[in-house]
């Protein structure tokens, strides 16, 4: 018999309460729903008394949000799993804060997904940090900061710091400007995707995306940039062009 | 006097020179030759010093000496020159000059125009800032001339009147006023002549004489003398008088005072006629009539000549400047009427550009404006779709829906499934719209709040209350989509964060020809909603009123329908009520 995790649901609509409740009763056996609380300091309360392994957490609710759930803590040593009806946009934020959620309306086989990785979670100690890192994302226009998941748990890195993320397979590896690197197992268009709206990311080539802050010299004939810290990256020929309209345009706004 | 000479000219201070000229002229040590010499030199002196002024003041010291000299024509000449530059000056040569000119015109046989002359000259003299003394020793000598030109015409009272005057006169002023009281009593004394009072006379001009005596005055000496001799002879005194018309004979030859010596000349033809001394008259006689023959010719063609002349030419330059005026007045009317004429060209060609290029502006802003209406308008009901299909409200309507499902209660998943399809549907259609009736509104509206119930609950209550008959609800056309936003302001920023009942009230009814459209409920307010969200720095806005207040500007722009929002704040409870007038 597995471990049960003790959970609890935070959501101010009882018939949504009710749903997830159901369906984590139905489909996910290992889960125990403690409690069912409608708003935010009620969950407060409840996660003081019954130390729960995971909190489901709406966002929308009234007088407190979910992300205010944060304010409650100085240290959250429990798992949040969002539930939510948010847009799109918002659920990069989640992704890159490595911050889980579900959607509403809820289906089966994703909440069982989720549960899972519940199961093999990585240390819920950074749950703090990510939150923040969450929080951070949404008060922006575009993504500032990311976690970014290694071998023994979660690096939070800002995407300015980011010198040049290289393709390689699935995965990423992100070359920062202070010399370290990381493989991700995230490929390249995530990234692309991610930093659309940051016009200082440029993939020069299939598999190079750069932060032209990071470049030293471009040598225009040979198609070469060479960067701060030496490295030198091919630029490709069909990108040629349009890079050093980017650069251009890059240096006149700033 | 020739060391006068070099200091005359080796002045160079202008105003300096001017004062001590003036000093040096009056100064009675000099005899008359020597003062005629003095005048001169300093004409020419002060032409060399470009001092106009001092210039004119010694051409009429120049213009009394010729007077005196008898010589009218061009004493006369140097006035004409003068009194331009006097009264530019505002000098008190002017009225000297008329002074002068009027003595000299009364004498041509003109005493009226004389008279005139002086009297201006009297009126003239006061209106000059000069000390009192200068201006008096001026009024004196006006007053002798004029009671001279009196006395010469034998108007006795007004002679006496006026010689009164300036003896009177002559005497207050004290030192600066001697020679002027010596002709004073002078020119007395030729008056009680007049009167036929001979002793006064006599004594008189001989007081004139003896007070004379000291100074350089010597055509006064003359005047005197002759005067003195007149009496004589009228007294039958002949051999006094022979030696006083002799004594003055000698002086007027001596200082060329021909006027007098004429005169005098004259008086000793007549006198030796009448002693029938015949040919010491006839020599007399023609010795007088050769004299007077000549300053005769010389003075009453020229003068008079002078004075038509004057007069002629003064007309003439008068017509020509008054027809030159005309000439010019007409020139500067036309050109005045011209540049009015061009003005006004130009004027109407600015104005016509202007309201050209006016009204091109007009028209393209009003076409780009139209078209930012139209785009602003669409926006608007994009967003008013928006906020009917905003993810929240359609994914957390599903999610009820999926309660519904998993709680096995089919017939209420089917039918909320259906409710929120057919929402969609209205939606998508009636964005396709401008407009829709009212009776449509409210149902779509109704539509929404049955699916907020189903997430919210029992605690979430709403009433929709049409006063308007059916035929009117069908018939008032209104914006499409709006009730929407400002239903789901109510919910989300008043009645969400309430505990307990939610009450929604929604009531249409008709006030003359406005419909009344409110929207009321029992949440917590406007003011705490804008604290909660301020604090909720994270929550992504949509915050719709604003939006939906530019919508109804947007509306009135576009169509004219002029929609009156009013928000109330109830207290008591706490709530919201809004109310849309919208005229039918």
């Amino acid at each position: 018999m597995t471990e049960t995790i003790k959970a609890i649901i935070i959501d101010d609509e009882e018939r949504a309460r009710r749903l997830l409740s159901t369906t984590l009763t139905d489909h996910c056996s290992e889960i125990e729903v403690l409690a069912q609380c409608e708003n935010v300091p009620e969950g407060v309360l409840a996660i003081n008394r019954l130390k729960p392994d995971v909190v489901f957490l709406d966002i929308e609710m009234p007088e407190y949000t979910g992300f205010e759930l944060l304010d409650f803590f100085r240290e959250v040593d429990f798992e949040i799993i969002f539930v939510t009806a948010y847009s799109e946009y918002a659920i990069q934020a989640f992704e890159v804060s490595a911050i889980d959620y579900i959607l509403k309306p809820i289906r089966i086989d994703k909440l069982e997904t989720a549960v899972e990785r519940l199961k093999s979670k990585l240390s819920s100690t950074t749950m703090f940090d990510r939150l923040e890192t969450l929080k951070t994302n949404l008060a922006s226009d575009y993504i500032e900061k990311i976690a970014v998941p290694v071998s023994d748990g979660l690096i939070f890195i800002k995407v300015n710091e980011i010198s040049y993320i290289e393709a390689d397979g699935s995965y990423a590896k992100l070359q920062l400007i202070n010399g370290s690197n990381m493989l991700i197992s995230k490929n390249l268009k995530f990234f692309k995707d991610l930093l659309k709206n940051q016009n200082h990311f440029y993939r020069v080539h299939r598999s190079h995306l750069l932060n032209m802050h990071t470049i030293q010299k471009y040598n225009r004939h040979e198609s070469l940039v060479i960067l701060e810290n030496g490295t030198k990256i091919k630029v490709a020929r069909d990108h040629k062009s349009s890079f050093e309209t980017a650069l251009k345009d890059l240096h006149s706004d700033s | 006097m020739d060391s006068m000479n070099q200091v005359i000219f080796n002045q160079t201070d202008s105003t300096f020179f001017a004062n001590w000229a003036y000093t040096i002229v009056d100064d009675t040590n000099f005899n008359p030759d020597e003062k005629r010499q003095l005048i001169e030199w300093f004409i020419i002196r002060t032409t060399d010093l470009n001092q106009e002024e001092s210039y004119a003041h010694f051409r009429f010291r120049k213009s009394i000496q010729k007077t005196i000299e008898g010589n009218y024509k061009e004493a006369l000449e140097i006035i004409d020159e003068i009194l331009p530059i006097a009264k530019r000056y505002h000098s008190l040569i002017e009225p000297g000059c008329y002074n002068s000119a009027g003595g000299m015109i009364a004498l041509q046989g003109e005493p009226e125009l004389g008279i005139i002359y002086l009297k201006k000259a009297i009126e003239l003299t006061p209106t000059y800032h000069l000390p009192q003394s200068k201006i008096d020793r001026a009024l004196v000598n006006h007053y002798t001339t004029l009671g001279n030109i009196y006395s010469n015409d034998t108007q006795l009272d007004s002679a006496e009147k006026y010689v009164r005057k300036s003896y009177m006169m002559a005497k207050q002023i004290g030192i600066y006023g001697t020679k002027e009281r010596c002709f004073g009593v002078i020119n007395l004394g030729k008056l009680f002549y007049l009167k036929n009072e001979i002793d006064s006379s006599i004594a008189y001009c001989k007081k004139g004489l003896q007070e004379t005596q000291i100074r350089h005055y010597e055509d006064l000496k003359c005047f005197a003398l002759m005067r003195i001799a007149d009496g004589f002879s009228k007294l039958g005194k002949y051999d006094s008088s022979f030696h006083y018309y002799h004594l003055a004979l000698d002086k007027v030859k001596k200082h060329k005072l021909q006027r007098l010596h004429v005169n005098i000349l004259y008086k000793l033809a007549h006198l030796h006629k009448k002693l029938e001394r015949y040919e010491k008259s006839t020599i007399y006689f023609e010795e007088y009539s050769k004299l007077n023959q000549e300053q005769h010719k010389l003075n009453k063609t020229a003068t008079s000549n002078h004075l038509i002349n004057r007069t002629k030419e003064q007309e003439k330059t008068q017509a020509k400047l008054e027809l030159h005026q005309i000439k010019v007045e007409e020139q500067l009317k036309r050109q005045q009427l011209q540049i009015g004429i061009l003005t006004l060209l130009a004027l109407v060609i600015i104005l016509g550009l202007f309201l050209y290029f006016w009204y091109q502006r007009k028209e393209l802003t009003q076409q780009l404006r139209e078209q930012k209406i139209e785009k602003e308008l669409i926006a608007s009901q994009i967003r008013a779709v928006n906020s009917q299909m905003n993810p929240h409200f359609v994914f957390n309507a599903l999610n009820s829906v999926q309660d519904l499902i998993i709680q096995k209660d089919i017939r209420n998943s089917n039918i909320y499934l259906g409710k929120f399809a057919e929402l969609m549907r209205k939606t998508l259609e009636y964005s396709q719209v401008d407009t829709i009736s009212l009776h449509k509104e409210l149902e779509t509206t109704e539509l929404y709040l049955e699916l907020e119930k189903l997430r919210f609950g029992d605690d979430f209550e709403y009433t929709i209350n049409n006063l308007l008959s059916k035929e009117d609800s069908d018939e008032i056309m209104i914006p499409s989509l709006l009730l929407q936003p400002y239903t789901e302001n109510a919910i989300k920023h008043g009645l969400l964060h309430k505990k307990g009942s939610k009450n929604l009230k929604i009531e249409v009814k008709r006030q003359d020809s406005i419909i009344l459209l409110s929207i009321e409920d029992n949440g917590i307010g406007r003011q705490k909603s804008t604290e909660i969200n301020s604090r909720r720095k994270n929550k992504p806005s949509s915050f719709a009123m604003q939006a939906n207040e530019n919508r109804l500007e947007l509306i009135k722009e576009s169509s004219g329908l002029d929609i009156h929002l009013n928000i109330e704040d109830l207290t008591e409870p706490t709530g919201t009520k809004i109310v849309l007038k919208i005229p039918s």
